[in-house]
């Protein structure tokens, strides 16, 4: 990907932590802020 | 992040996910141990945070003299050293997606400590829907 600023964002679906799935797709509509945890400890 | 979004009367329409690399079983307690508050999902193949365009850090750059200030930090703080279980040179990384789905704010770290500010991000945000006027 490249990750310039006003192109469209990969979309995604993972497993979240209720057992489900959560898409970026679905989202659409709203402004999102994706984190990627760091590993620190 | 949290408290940043509510100072700036956003919590109630922005949508935060962090995205962990844990085992999907392990999702619900990983949240209520790291006390996050958002939708907490899991990318264990690391496909999405390659899509992403992270990477692994340097050697030089993990343990740098910043990093291993944070670790004494937390130690101070009465955070628990851990046996790694992920990749130590995973680092993170943080976006910001418009409502049209167009990315808005984009920050790749080089070490595990590096964070932008929450408000940097929370100004890429698109402004506010104004509510209903009387």
């Amino acid at each position: 990907m490249s990750n310039n600023i006003g192109e469209f964002a990969p979309d995604f679906t993972l497993p979240d932590h209720h057992g489900g799935t959560w898409s970026l797709s679905a989202q659409r509509g709203h402004d999102v802020i994706v984190i990627f945890h760091r590993h620190l400890m | 992040m949290r408290d940043e979004l509510i100072r700036q009367g956003r919590i109630d329409d922005v949508t935060v996910a962090v995205i962990t690399f844990a085992n999907a079983d392990r999702l619900a307690t990983y949240r209520q141990l790291l006390d996050i508050d958002f939708d907490v999902l899991t990318d264990p193949d690391r496909n999405v945070y390659w899509a992403y365009g992270l990477g692994r850090g340097r050697l030089r750059d993990i343990y740098r003299w910043q990093t291993l200030l944070q670790y004494a930090r937390l130690l101070r703080e009465g955070k628990k050293l851990r046996r790694p279980t992920e990749d130590t040179r995973q680092l993170g990384g943080d976006f910001v997606i418009g409502a049209d789905g167009r990315l808005r704010f984009a920050f790749h770290p080089v070490a595990p400590d590096d964070r932008p500010r929450a408000s940097d991000m929370i100004a890429a945000l698109g402004q506010a829907e104004p509510g209903p006027s009387c």
